[in-house]
């Protein structure tokens, strides 16, 4: 089915539509989630959410963007419903408030890889804001324009985040991983 | 170009999103500005290694098998409940039902009008004190013109600290009101006194 069929088979609570959605977006829409909650088994719960409310209020989808980028918007909300639930807010000297992610209670061996790599712990430090921007420009590769539409904010906005962002991933990241392109080692650093 | 505009730009340039004319603008301040070549370097630097590290951190994980399967269950448990008869009214119960609902806002809303109106026309020379001063009948405050001025009035006050005297000018605003006869067949201005107290 094409994208236009698949909407309208979601339109008419079609269970097949829901299974073509699961199959053709189903493990980006699973990454994105773990860059932005930083838990696998969290972001598996995220992404479910996500295709029951996009089941639900498929009558809602107007066509105006893709199919993916109204899934990755329904997720986007989730992921901060779900952080304004179960996180809490850190005040401290920094002009922005930080979220901090909870301990992970039970991280399995599959999900202890990821979730004490140097890359997400350092993405889970920054505030959420800044960690959609990040997310949106280098995995998702959207650009400015389009950043600004899906968050709802002005472009000036978009890039403010973004330099903020980097500048405290270049803080909190090793050395060795060099964002800035300055002298450092060659060598392939696992992440 | 400035620094200040090249620096602006500069996602757009990385991410090809400008003008054939601008990107020609863009390159040309590049050529010439070492400081915004380098901020050119370290942002495709950034792009090129946090895009890696986003694919290598997250590339490898999938669904789990079993992904569709609970997430059909789960539909199946917040389904909406089908082909249960909802029961309705009788079109007699729906119509009574709905009048019924404003029958006693209405009842007192006429209540009060009638209220009003027989208030005035059982006592017609009732007073009208719209302007401040002595009520007045309605057929007195046709014959009469009601006038109402605020001007400002200084007040100086005088205070002592050490060896200089200090004025303070401060402002009151007074607001007079009067009550004027309408003179409508003689020429000419008529003076008046204000009998408002300051």
């Amino acid at each position: 089915m094409d994208e236009n069929q698949v909407a309208a088979a979601l339109r008419g609570q079609d269970p097949a539509a829901l299974q073509e959605l699961v199959a053709n977006y189903g493990d980006r829409l699973l990454r994105s989630a773990c860059l932005l909650c930083g838990d696998p088994t969290e972001a598996q719960d995220l992404v479910q959410e996500t295709f029951l409310q996009a089941f639900r209020s498929a009558s809602r989808f107007q066509g105006r963007s893709g199919l993916y980028t109204w899934l990755h918007g329904i997720l986007l909300n989730l992921t901060r419903r779900h952080h304004r639930k179960h996180h809490r807010l850190v005040y401290d000297d920094e002009p922005l408030q930080q979220e901090v992610a909870p301990e992970v209670e039970r991280p399995s061996a599959l999900d202890w890889d990821f979730t004490s790599s140097a890359l997400t712990v350092a993405l889970r430090q920054l505030s959420e804001p800044h960690r959609e921007v990040l997310v949106l420009r280098y995995f998702e590769n959207l650009k400015i324009q389009e950043m600004a539409a899906q968050l709802e904010v002005s472009t000036g906005t978009i890039k403010s985040r973004l330099h903020y962002a980097i500048v405290e991933m270049q803080k909190r990241l090793p050395a060795e991983m060099n964002l800035f392109g300055t002298a450092g080692t060659n060598k392939e650093e696992s992440i | 170009m400035s620094c200040q505009n090249f620096q602006e730009n500069l996602p757009e340039l990385i991410e090809g999103s400008l003008t054939p004319d601008q990107v020609v603008a863009m390159n040309g301040h590049v050529a010439e500005c070492s400081a915004c070549r380098q901020r050119l370097q370290a942002e495709q630097a950034v792009a090129h290694t946090l895009s890696r590290a986003f694919r290598q951190q997250v590339n490898p994980l999938t669904l789990p098998a079993d992904f569709s399967k609970r997430l059909f269950a789960a539909l199946q448990e917040t389904a909406p409940v089908k082909n249960v008869p909802v029961k309705t009214a009788p079109l007699w119960e729906t119509l009574v039902g709905g009048w019924m609902r404003y029958f006693w806002p209405t009842a007192l809303a006429v209540c009060l009008v009638i209220g009003f109106l027989g208030f005035h026309f059982i006592f017609p020379g009732a007073p009208l004190a719209h302007d401040g001063l002595a009520p007045v009948t309605v057929a007195q405050a046709e014959q009469q013109v009601s006038i109402q001025c605020d001007f400002r009035l200084p007040t100086l006050t005088f205070h002592r600290v050490g060896n200089q005297v200090i004025d303070t000018v401060s402002y009151e605003t007074v607001v007079a009101s009067e009550r004027l006869p309408r003179d409508e067949g003689k020429a000419g201005p008529q003076k008046q006194t204000w009998k408002t107290p300051l």
